[in-house]
């Protein structure tokens, strides 16, 4: 039993089979590539397409509903590789070349990103792996935010071509827990056992080496289809390379370990399923408090809510607390208001990550920025009218003790004096 | 020089005429050039013809109309416009000049 995929090409569909889809993807997207900065001209690819579609509807019958790997190859072998073109129109391919270097702008990368592509942008504008600039974004919280935010609202989107560029994956195939270290291996070029061997060493030295194992697993995602796998160990995708890369992977798994590297890995291989146990327990529980957390939260958000909309509409029983009243009535409609409209984006906000965090929802990027750039601007006035709200109280001798107990050493009084 | 690149020398520089000299005979769609193409052993892979196709008309050299087809999607036919077919009576002229004079050269050498 093998697993399809339902592709459309050249106005027909087809049904692919999983490893012939990985090859024709990583065909095409060649193709398209090579075409596109030659010729600029999309009806190329589109006639290509369409060519490519005549020769697989001639390939199906009744017998046989789907595409599988020989038939991509053959496919392949007559409709010619990027070799074949190069030797045609070699004398073109030099300017596309030229062009390349003079492309020297900072954009943000829409074809590998995360959030907006600014970092994965920096990285190709200097040349380097997305994933150090996404750390070093990470480490300096919380000015990177507002960096984030200004190089997101001020550099322009642009697609990069995210095969010329070498990436930084997890290998968890080849790998022993997370695949960090054989990610790390093809990456760098290094032997895995060097890398495993300093990930352990690192931990007998307070742990510095388990934190950056664990922030690379977070920030990298798993090669997983061939042209990640490719990426991964540094090949350009395109076809000469698939057929190498195919060869060389199979000439790699013969290849039997010695016995010194067995004894080093037995332990983790081990502790692997055990660790990978305790991650999901570890995520589980940690849902689990965020949940609990989240929902006092937002239960404590509407409480809140509640008081403040009585206080607006004068709500409260006089004869029950005459003092906490007169507070209240002094306290400006102003105030009240903000508080209620931040208390209400407060909620909104805690909902949407919560969503997020617990069951993947996602909610749509740009309106969610809008609800923060809001509920900032309703801090941030909230914050500023906060000494006028004690000066009034004060002028009226209604300042309660826990606020006044602290007057000479609070941040608002010194502020105000 | 290798027997393999004078083949493919040759045969880069023939395409254009060669793709030009089917279009100008009758309308014919993309597969049926492929196909004239490969019989003759002019092309080797399909996939080089598209690019060419595509400049010729840029050049304003071939023209192409979408038909429907009785089995599949609509196909594009390709025909030769005037300026194509003067350019390809230019070509003519040329080859035969060339063909002749290469001829000439293997002659005298006998």
């Amino acid at each position: 039993m093998k697993k399809t995929f339902t592709i459309s090409l050249g106005h027909s569909v087809f049904n692919v089979e999983e490893d012939a889809y990985d090859v024709l993807k990583i065909y095409l997207d060649s193709i398209k590539n090579y075409f596109q900065k030659m010729e600029n001209d999309s009806e190329i690819i589109s006639d290509f397409e369409l060519r490519i579609a005549e020769n697989f509807s001639s390939k199906l019958s009744s017998g046989k509903q789907y595409i599988n790997l020989t038939d991509v190859k053959e496919v392949i072998q007559i409709m010619g590789s990027l070799d074949d073109f190069q030797e045609i129109y070699d004398d073109q391919t030099e300017d596309v070349k030229e062009e390349k270097k003079e492309n020297n702008k900072l954009y943000r990368d829409s074809s590998n990103r995360i959030i907006a592509g600014v970092c994965s942008g920096i990285a190709e504008y200097f040349k380097i792996d997305p994933i150090i600039v996404r750390i070093l974004f990470f480490i300096a919280v919380p000015l990177n935010l507002i960096v984030y935010i200004i190089f997101w609202i001020g550099i322009p989107t642009k697609d990069f071509d995210p095969d010329l560029r070498k990436i930084l994956y997890r290998d968890k195939e080849n790998g022993v827990i997370g695949g960090v270290a054989k990610g790390l291996s093809n990456y760098l070029k290094i032997d895995a056992n060097i890398i495993r061997v300093v990930f352990v060493v690192s931990l007998f030295f307070g742990g510095a080496g388990l934190l950056f194992y664990l922030l690379l697993w977070f920030f990298t995602k798993e090669a997983k289809t061939i042209g990640e796998k490719m990426n991964m160990s540094g090949f350009n995708v395109n076809l000469s390379n698939i057929e190498d890369f195919i060869k060389k992977k199979t000439k790699s798994l013969n290849s039997p370990e010695n016995t010194l590297t067995k004894i080093f890995l037995f332990p983790f291989r081990l502790l692997a399923p055990l660790i990978n146990v305790f991650l999901k327990i570890g995520v589980f529980v940690l849902k689990g408090v965020f949940f609990i957390v989240s929902s006092t939260f937002i239960v404590f958000y509407s409480i809140l809510l509640v008081v403040f909309s009585r206080i607006l509409f004068e709500d409260i029983n006089r004869d029950q607390d005459p003092d906490f009243y007169e507070l209240l009535n002094a306290v400006p409609d102003y105030f009240v208001i903000f508080s209620i409209i931040f208390l209400i984006l407060t909620i909104i906000i805690s909902l949407i990550i919560s969503f997020y965090v617990l069951f993947q929802r996602k909610s749509n990027l740009y309106f969610f920025m809008f609800l923060i750039f809001i509920w900032i601007s309703f801090l941030i006035l909230i914050i500023v009218s906060i000494p006028s709200v004690i000066f009034i109280l004060q002028d009226l001798d209604l300042l309660p003790f826990w606020i006044s107990g602290f007057e000479n050493n609070s941040f608002y009084y010194k502020w105000i004096y | 020089m290798s027997t393999e690149n004078f083949k493919i020398q040759i045969r880069k520089g023939l395409l254009e005429f060669c793709v030009l000299q089917i279009v100008s005979i009758k309308e014919v769609y993309a597969s049926e050039i492929i196909e004239e193409l490969k019989n003759s052993e002019i092309i080797v892979v399909e996939g080089t013809v598209y690019p060419l196709l595509s400049r010729l008309k840029k050049s304003n050299y071939i023209q192409h109309v979408w038909k429907e087809s009785t089995q599949g999607p609509p196909r594009k036919y390709y025909s030769i416009t005037n300026h194509g077919l003067e350019h390809l009576k230019e070509l003519v002229v040329s080859w035969s000049d060339i063909n002749s004079s290469v001829k000439k050269l293997f002659k005298t050498k006998k």
